[in-house]
């Protein structure tokens, strides 16, 4: 039996980085990690914060964990939204995000299991290239719907029928999630409000497949190489994504993988950059006074802190209130990494403690430019009763820009087309 | 000898003691090494400028700006016992380097001025003020664990427990360095029967106090103590391999902890 864990750490260790064999040493239990946590803040067991997980991977690596306490790792490893806040605040500076999805890759190969939920969610994507099961056929329904309804400037166009300097990557959710499609149609409608030529690959985006790195899927590198290769096949100029979780896998994790650095901006950024060029005319005052939820995947994940909130300065009559918990220190909603599929019921707690947050700074709304946080924190209102409203960044914009065009009417719309 | 009292010290067990432990030491640690040997290379990253990664090693190791964000009692602590640590163990390398280059007459002399010679004060001395440093910031450690333990030790998510007696065994190390110098300038001053008197606790404390900074040494593999050689390895190796960072190196932690 030892000599079976040993050969089992072995295995998990061959599929670690020497780097993060050494990270596991290096760890000072200070526990630094576990105040800032905010999966622990809602459920305090130390196995779950990151001196916890680095405890039990460390003993799994020497095969020394007894079952008990192997089972207790395996558990609080998914229960993890990967967010990044122990890596900001590690003395260490142990990149405690890439070794849980690294570590989860490597115990998927060395035969141990993973939540049947996530196991069930990995094979639907691979399955349906998209995280909602749907015929890929439906993708560019949105833009379609959209148009004839009149919610657009003019159709928009697909990518195989004439390529364009700019492409919009909507995303399995912006794409298909009834709830928040109005995300991807206030896109387009914005980018066409600045005049920005651009086109869309309809049913031929592929899920961004970063959702496959998240939960440690082995397949991830060979199916980031098609995105890669094909992404890069289009020889856009300009890639812009409206997904945080989208961004960072075109952005982030295809940039580790061969051939994988692409011109990729996500939305927030092309507008601020439109905004300032003058090209996004703000009309309309937005009187409303609201704070801005940082996602994991956009701030911590991939530095992106300014951009949005030069966004929110530039629209008339908003104001803007900042949460204690901001920038590289923004309490997740707790939906990344796959925790929701986990421990659904811990992600609404998350969610509820974000919105607590956001209350307590007196903001009418919460705005994030994320769909996945969106939802999260839309989760925390239902679980809190709070009066609070959650916008997505668009959402604000369009208002100032285009305020016929609003999320509920653009759910009707494409209720009504469907 | 200038300065140097007669008193016995057991140097066979010390350096047998000494030996033993870094036998253990090296081959405990070769170990390891090869255990990081079982992981497989580094995934690609963008390099930053050499430049930036020496800035970023002088700040959060040498300087340790994070834990001065973090708390600033908890920083002067930590700063203390590392330099403190840091200076103790250049003077007891200079005390094995120097004899050893003298022994193939590469140390032009030093090794008589500093060890045995006119120099031999500024040894002391050195050693001394390293080893107040090393007190001082256990006493602040020890004063953060018993008096005035920090918010988060308080709903128990500090520091791990059990380090309490690593302290402790640190202090007392280090205090017994000072009793030593103490009982030495005594010795030295002491009338011939007072002298006969001192002389074995001086025997006694000097061989505690070497046993146990080699009981250290030997418990450094094996200890969370470890952090002191690879923290400083892993925040070069990360400062080196990640994406270039604005926010990690010098976040506003205290702008935004107030939500914690
Ligand atoms: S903050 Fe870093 S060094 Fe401290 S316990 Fe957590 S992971 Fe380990
Ligand atoms: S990544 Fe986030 S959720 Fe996971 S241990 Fe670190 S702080 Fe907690």
């Amino acid at each position: 039996m030892a000599q079976d864990d040993k050969a089992q750490g072995g295995r998990v260790a061959a599929g670690l980085s020497w780097r993060q064999l050494i990270e596991l040493e290096a760890c000072a239990r200070c526990g630094e990690c576990k105040g800032w946590c905010p999966v622990y803040t809602q459920d305090a067991r130390e196995a779950i914060c990151a001196r916890g997980k680095l405890d039990g991977l460390r003993g799994l690596v020497r095969g020394s964990l007894s079952e008990g306490e192997r089972s207790v790792f395996l558990e609080s490893l998914y229960e993890c939204s990967a967010c990044g806040q122990c890596h900001v605040v590690c003395p260490v500076r142990i990149d405690t995000p890439e070794l849980w999805e690294q570590a989860r890759l490597a115990l998927g190969r060395a035969g141990f299991p993973r939540p049947e939920s996530q196991t069930r969610a990995l094979a639907g994507i691979k399955r349906h290239n998209n995280s909602y099961a749907k015929p890929q056929a439906e993708r560019g329904l949105w833009a379609e719907r959209a148009w004839q309804a009149g919610l657009l400037l003019a159709p928009v166009r697909l990518w195989r029928e004439r390529p364009a300097p700019v492409l919009y990557f909507a995303g399995c959710t912006g794409s298909l999630d009834p709830a928040m499609q109005f995300v991807a149609v206030l896109s387009a409608r914005l980018l066409q409000e600045a005049g920005v030529d651009f086109a869309i690959l309809g049913p031929d985006e592929p899920c961004c497949a970063s959702k496959l790195r998240r939960m440690g899927d082995e397949t991830f590198p060979q199916e980031a190489a098609q995105r890669i290769e094909l992404l890069r096949g289009l020889g856009a100029e300009t890639i812009v994504a409206s997904c945080a979780g989208c961004f960072k896998g075109l952005h982030g994790d295809f940039a580790r993988l061969p051939g994988g650095v692409l011109p990729v901006l996500h939305l927030t950024q092309m507008l601020d950059r439109l905004i300032a060029a003058g090209r996004l005319p703000l009309r309309h005052a937005v009187p409303l006074r609201v704070t801005y939820h940082d996602p994991c995947h956009l701030g911590r994940h991939s530095q992106i802190y300014e951009e949005p909130r030069r966004v929110l300065a530039a629209v008339p009559g908003l104001e803007f209130v900042e949460l204690a918990r901001a920038g590289a220190f923004s309490s997740c909603c707790g939906m990344g990494g796959g925790l929701k599929l986990a421990n659904e019921g811990l992600q609404h707690r998350m969610g509820a403690h974000r919105i607590r947050e956001a209350e307590a700074t007196g903001a009418s709304a919460i705005v994030t430019p994320c769909q996945t946080c969106c939802i999260g924190l839309a989760n925390g209102v239902k679980e809190t009763g709070s009066p609070l409203r959650v916008m997505h960044l668009n959402e604000v914009l369009a208002r100032a820009v285009c305020p016929e065009i609003t999320p509920e009417k653009v759910a009707a719309a494409l209720a009504a087309g469907g | 000898m200038p300065g140097s009292v007669a008193y016995t010290k057991p140097w066979a067990v010390l350096w047998g003691a000494a030996t033993l432990a870094l036998v253990y030491v090296v081959v405990a640690l070769a170990l390891k090494v090869r255990s990081f040997a079982r992981g497989g290379a580094l995934p690609p990253a963008p390099r930053p400028a050499p430049g930036r990664v020496a800035g970023i090693w002088l700040a959060e190791v040498l300087l340790q700006r994070q834990l001065l964000q973090l708390s600033p009692l908890r920083w002067a602590a930590h700063l203390a016992i590392a330099w403190g640590f840091a200076g103790l163990a250049l003077l007891s390398a200079a005390h094995v380097a120097l004899p050893a280059l003298a022994s193939v007459s590469l140390d032009g002399g030093a090794a008589a001025w500093l060890l045995r010679g006119e120099g031999r004060a500024i040894g002391k001395a050195w050693g001394n003020a390293w080893g107040l440093v090393l007190a001082a910031g256990l006493v602040l450690a020890l004063l953060r664990r018993l008096i005035a333990p920090p918010e988060k030790a308080k709903e128990g998510q500090g520091t791990k427990e059990g380090d309490l007696p690593l302290v402790l065994f640190l202090l007392a190390l280090t205090l017994s360095g000072f009793a030593l110098e103490g009982l030495r300038h005594a010795l030295e001053a002491a009338t011939p029967e007072r002298a006969a008197a001192l002389r074995p606790w001086l025997t006694a404390l000097w061989t505690a106090h070497g046993l146990g900074g080699v009981g250290l040494v030997a418990w450094l593999p094996r200890s969370t103590l470890l952090h002191a050689l690879l923290s400083p390895l892993v925040i070069a190796l990360n400062a080196r391999g990640e994406h270039p960072r604005r926010d990690l190196y010098w976040p506003k932690t205290t702008r935004h902890r107030a939500g914690g």
